[in-house]
């Protein structure tokens, strides 16, 4: 039994508790002269709540990668001084919301049964994800003005379904495209030199990309829509390392940007606003000219929090927290916050890389492409590099169903590499006992109990009943 | 409560400012540090992992015929791979026109043979019906009954 206990994510757990309660000693001291224990209550409950998963994870799940945790919680960290600049009245609830996506980021990584036992329920998922978003068609509403009906109000509370679809979502497709994986390489007709794969096994799964990229375009959730197509590409990518299926997609991807540019205004201002914002300055532009005034005004070092003018910026505490960042830590802090992005993106990839697993690899991949890529597409939206598409930026944004999901993301993370190195650690136990590797020889009488046989044995028995 | 004496409160705030900045990037160094460790102990692994392959080949199912196997399943195989409908085959096949024991595909001298064993409709490699024994490839497809099976190399995962 290797206990060697979770020091590393003990020592770097200290370092976003460190930058948090920093920084909320500056916003004190900015604002009143001097620095009262009740000026730090959400930096105190985030703390206090960090501790409590970090013991659960010794307890339970030695196994989970170390690094995960607490990336996750410097970006938190960050998000939490920002809102509290921004907006102090939030800052209490976004610890609340904290507390409770960690709280479930807990509950997934250890009650879970198995990795495995999550593939069976892919249909459950996708249809569960799919009905949220459908009911904002039916019961959403507009809290906050943006044009656009994407929340659901459950008893004074706000929910994005879009957030909790983007998860069930990659669970969907990664249990369905590890079934169909080897299908998607071998078989299929030729057509010119691409092959494709067999249309009635690759029907479910462009419909339902079909589906959920139809209903977020018809909801203008355009963010949303980049998000998921860019994230089945990369898991289709990841299951079939066939680059011609990727670009056919990004063709249709292509095809669908002229199409929406014909067919929505919202588009067309997005790209005009995009190629040239300051002909718009006072509307359509008005927000991305500001995050551009704020990041110039905060140049390397930043103006310092609290010295800056960033609550000119519409939406800084949500999609725009990047520009804040920028304006009163400098190109200093957002470049940190890119880097603790890329972080996190590569402790997925290789949580997937160690796994034997396949769905267990598949699904790792898709959930840090899934937070890479809505990082991406945010970051680059409020720099000017590609048309701003409304999204948050993941942990730090200000907002409950944001927080709650990409806690979950991080769960499954944790839970995904513990399976795989408590298997190793296994292997590597029984190795040492027996001097010699013990082989099973696979006796293929079903595929289901030849696929999972020496991987992942007793600990998750592959569901795909044949 | 701290009115800390002689010394102003934007000197604190400057000093609060470089710590909080320290601390982030003593966090990414700390991440770089453990990634380096991390892709170290991967180099280790390498080799140890090769010498011991979990498989000699794979056998991929495109097509199951009226059998329980599903398309697109791949089964990892040893040296020696009876294919047929009877439960004692390694790789059993019950689709209606495969016989009890059918073929016959083995790993000898570096090379997959393939063996028809006098079955009552014959085995196919690449859709052509076996005469003799031959020898397979990496992506032949071998054919009993109305399953077809390709012959792929031993993936990375099993």
């Amino acid at each position: 039994m290797s206990s060697r206990g979770r020091w590393r994510e003990r020592g770097l757990l200290l370092l976003p508790i460190a930058v948090l309660l920093l920084g909320l000693a500056q916003l004190a001291l900015e604002r009143t002269g001097q620095v009262q224990v009740d000026q730090f209550a959400s930096g105190l409950i985030f703390t206090a709540t960090i501790a409590a998963i970090h013991a659960v994870l010794s307890w339970r799940l030695p196994h989970a990668d170390q690094q995960v945790l607490p990336i996750a919680a410097m970006l938190a960290s960050l998000g939490l001084v920002i809102i509290t600049r921004l907006q102090p009245a939030l800052a209490l609830r976004q610890s609340v919301w904290l507390v409770v996506g960690l709280g479930l980021m807990g509950a997934i990584a250890w009650g879970l049964p198995s990795v495995a036992w999550l593939k069976r329920y892919r249909y459950t998922a996708a249809a569960l994800g799919l009905s949220l978003v459908l009911a904002t068609f039916v019961f959403g509403v507009d809290p906050n003005g943006s044009g656009a009906r994407l929340w659901l109000s459950l008893a004074g509370l706000y929910v994005q379904p879009s957030e909790v679809l983007k998860v069930l979502l990659v669970l969907f497709f990664a249990s369905y495209l590890d079934d169909y994986q080897e299908l998607l390489v071998y078989g299929g007709t030729r057509l010119g030199p691409l092959r494709l794969a067999p249309l009635p096994y690759l029907a479910p799964l462009l419909l339902m990309v079909a589906v959920s990229l139809g209903i977020l375009t018809w909801q203008r959730d355009l963010g949303a829509a980049l998000l998921f197509f860019g994230v089945f590409l990369a898991l289709l990518y990841a299951a079939s390392g066939r680059l011609g299926l990727v670009g056919l997609g990004l063709l249709g991807f292509a095809a669908a940007a002229w199409l929406a540019d014909r067919l929505f205004a919202i588009v067309r201002v997005r790209i005009a606003v995009w190629l040239d914002p300051w002909a718009q300055r006072q509307t359509a532009g008005y927000q991305i000219v500001q995050a551009l005034f704020a990041l110039a005004a905060g140049g390397v070092s930043g103006t310092g929090l609290g010295y800056g003018l960033p609550d000119r910026i519409p939406a800084a505490h949500t999609d725009f927290a990047i520009a804040a960042i920028g304006e009163e830590l400098g190109l200093i802090g957002s470049l940190a916050v890119v880097a603790l992005y890329a972080a996190l993106v590569h402790r997925a990839f290789r949580i997937a890389l160690a796994t034997r697993d396949s769905f267990a690899a598949l699904l790792a991949t898709g959930l840090g492409a899934v937070v890479g890529l809505q990082a991406l597409v945010i970051l680059a939206g409020t720099l000017r590099l590609i048309p701003l598409t409304g999204i948050t930026l993941p942990l730090m944004s200000y907002g409950g169903s944001s927080v709650v999901a990409n806690c979950a993301i991080v769960g499954l993370l944790l839970r995904v590499s513990h399976e795989a190195g408590a298997v190793a650690a296994r292997e590597a136990a029984s190795r040492r006992a027996s001097g010699v590797s013990e082989r099973r020889r696979t006796r293929g009488h079903t595929p289901a109990t030849t696929r999972a046989a020496g991987t992942t044995a007793s600990l998750a028995p592959d569901g795909s009943a044949p | 409560m701290t009115g800390l004496p002689g010394m102003g409160t934007d000197v604190l705030i400057l000093a609060l400012r470089i710590a909080m900045v320290v601390a982030l990037y003593a966090f990414l160094l700390a991440l770089l540090a453990a990634a380096r460790g991390d892709l170290g102990a991967l180099a280790a692994q390498r080799p140890s992992a090769s010498d011991a392959p979990a498989s000699t080949a794979r056998l991929i199912v495109l097509a199951a015929g009226t059998s329980s196997l599903r398309p697109g399943t791949a089964i990892a195989v040893g040296a020696t791979v009876a294919i047929g409908r009877a439960p004692d085959n390694e790789l059993v096949v019950d689709d209606e026109f495969v016989s009890a024991h059918h073929a016959r595909l083995v790993l000898h001298a570096g090379s997959w043979w393939l063996s028809d064993l006098g079955s009552t409709n014959g085995t196919a490699l690449n859709e052509h019906p076996l005469r003799r024994d031959t020898q397979v490839r990496f992506g032949d497809v071998i054919g009993v009954g109305g399953a077809r099976f390709k012959l792929a190399p031993p993936g990375e995962r099993a």
